[in-house]
């Protein structure tokens, strides 16, 4: 039981990579705290792996900084120390970041290539983008985590405890797949992840980065087959992970086993963009 | 969490000491029958006596890597009487250290024949091996954070670390798709014989400790649980990752200004 007597807050806990870590945690012993926007979900999280004793859920948008100072008050009141943070709440997406518009272009541009025309169409976004859709993904994937952080690490520092914080960037980061929002909230992760490795290394609390390919979650529902095939075609072991691959990883970097490891990119894709 | 490697069969080079040892240890403590080959035959059955007294399972083999005739034939003994191989850890390695304008071609080479031949020969024959398997296999290589950052005065074991990391990814996009997962970890400064003699003032290790993040020079344990995690099932989707165990000491090489 790696993480018996232990304390955990997992973000975007209410479904996907989020319950699969959540729930590995509570398995292997810990209290987890499960965030998510949708509370019905955060709740089944912590039903399924036994209620109470298990842990507690909380509505919470990460994005609102009071919120999540609050939220973090009351971890401290109820458990009084914080062993481990997981940064896993993320968006794809957001209003007004032009994306129904570049679905609009990519299917008339194929549409032209189909009938064996040379494309007027691009598939553009950045063109579309406006501050809000921008700030929207940025606001969830890149302050929201640190908006956690920050507070998980105020425990940490007031109960003495050497913890772990346990950041989901994506490939995405290095490949550039993906909307510039994305890639660019998860590529700052990286950057926030080492900079705090060497702040927080004298104190003894640890922080890293998981960077997953593609993952079976709901996210990866809307899909089409011929894409997802085109997906699992590139990746060497022959198949799209199971939220529970990522949650193995996270949970043995936010274990004692991992001690020595800080500052640390942990690319867990199945070996893809080698290939 | 017990038994993480029960009933596996797993072949660590340059097990008498230091990280290979750990290992070692390791992963008999999870239930894998190790066998670990080395140079030293003192050095390899005090580490393999030490574990069938603490109840595991374990063969000392004397076996020179860079030796390539030797190293296939160990492995394939290994398989032969076990009828499996699940693991290999290609830990063996061999430095040489001085100013490149003085480095003799033999020296430069003697970097490369244990770290990169020995693991090329070693992976090559495991996964002839492994591929026949269904439940395929897992190889681990020991790289080293002179693999990212060259290290003055250690040229040829940088170059060899570094060609380490990169055949560990090629190994990785071919041997996926039939279930042989390849990683490499990345060790930093660890508290290892060879590391000893660069420790061994206290001004020598506080200016390495202030190189590292964690404030501290790894233990061998430390980096054979990060090998442990990648050969194990757990590790089922990370495929051609480079691991770094360092106590966040990569960071501070790109540029050193720390804290305090």
């Amino acid at each position: 039981m790696r993480f018996a007597n232990k304390v955990a807050v997992v973000t975007g806990a209410g479904q996907g990579m989020g319950r699969a870590i959540a729930q590995r945690l509570v398995r292997e012993g810990a209290r987890v705290v499960a965030l998510d926007v949708k509370e019905a979900n955060a709740r089944e999280t912590i039903e399924q792996v036994g209620g109470d004793a298990a842990g507690f859920a909380r509505v919470c948008n990460i994005a609102d900084s009071a919120a999540v100072k609050a939220l973090f008050a009351e971890v401290d009141a109820k458990y009084g120390r914080l062993d481990a943070l997981v940064n896993n709440a993320g968006i794809g997406g957001a209003k007004g970041d032009g994306y129904p518009k570049l679905m609009a272009r990519m299917a008339e541009r194929n549409a032209q290539l189909a009938r064996g025309e040379t494309p007027t169409v691009y598939p553009d976004i950045t063109i579309d983008m406006e501050d809000e859709g921008w700030h929207g993904v940025l606001n969830v994937n890149l302050h929201g985590a640190f908006y956690c952080t920050r507070e998980a690490v105020r425990l940490m520092v007031k109960h003495g405890v050497k913890g772990a914080i346990v950041n989901i960037s994506s490939t995405a980061a290095m490949s550039g797949e993906g909307a510039p929002h994305y890639a660019a909230s998860k590529a700052a992760l990286i950057g926030m992840t080492r900079s705090m490795a060497r702040e927080l290394g004298p104190r003894g609390i640890r922080i890293n980065n998981v960077m997953p390919g593609a993952v079976e979650t709901p996210i990866l529902k809307g899909v089409s087959p011929e894409w997802k095939n085109q997906m699992i075609a590139a990746i060497p072991v022959g198949r799209i992970a199971e939220p529970d691959d990522i949650a193995a990883v996270v949970a043995f970097l936010a274990s004692d086993e991992a001690a020595m490891i800080t500052g640390a990119d942990v690319v867990a894709n199945g070996g893809s963009y080698f290939k | 969490m017990a038994g993480r490697l029960a009933g596996k069969i797993a072949f660590i080079t340059g097990g008498g000491t230091g990280i290979g040892a750990a290992t070692a240890r390791r992963f008999a403590e999870e239930g894998a029958t190790v066998v670990i080959c080395g140079r030293r035959k003192e050095m390899l059955d005090e580490v393999a006596g030490a574990i069938r007294a603490a109840g595991g399972v374990a063969e000392a083999v004397q076996v020179d890597v860079s030796n390539e005739q030797q190293y296939v034939a160990a492995i394939n003994d290994v398989a032969q009487r076990h009828g499996r191989l699940d693991i290999l850890v290609n830990n063996a390695m061999a430095y040489s250290v001085g100013t490149v304008d003085r480095t003799s071609t033999e020296a430069w080479r003697s970097n490369f024949s244990t770290t990169v031949d020995g693991a090329f020969w070693g992976v090559r024959t495991a996964l002839k091996l492994m591929y026949k398997q269904p439940t395929g296999g897992a190889i681990v290589n020991v790289s080293s954070i002179c693999g990212l950052f060259g290290a003055a005065y250690m040229a040829g074991y940088s170059a060899a670390k570094a060609a380490l990391i990169n055949f560990s990814r090629a190994v990785a996009a071919e041997g996926g798709a039939r279930n042989v997962r390849c990683n490499v970890v990345v060790p930093g400064t660890i508290e290892t014989p060879p590391m000893a003699a660069m420790l061994s003032s206290e001004k020598d290790r506080r200016n390495t400790e202030k190189l590292i993040p964690m404030r501290r020079v790894g233990r061998p344990e430390e980096v054979a649980n990060a090998i442990l995690f990648l050969a194990s099932d757990e590790a089922s989707y990370v495929n051609g990752a480079a691991l770094s165990v360092d106590g966040g000491q990569a960071t501070t090489l790109i540029t050193s200004a720390t804290f305090d």
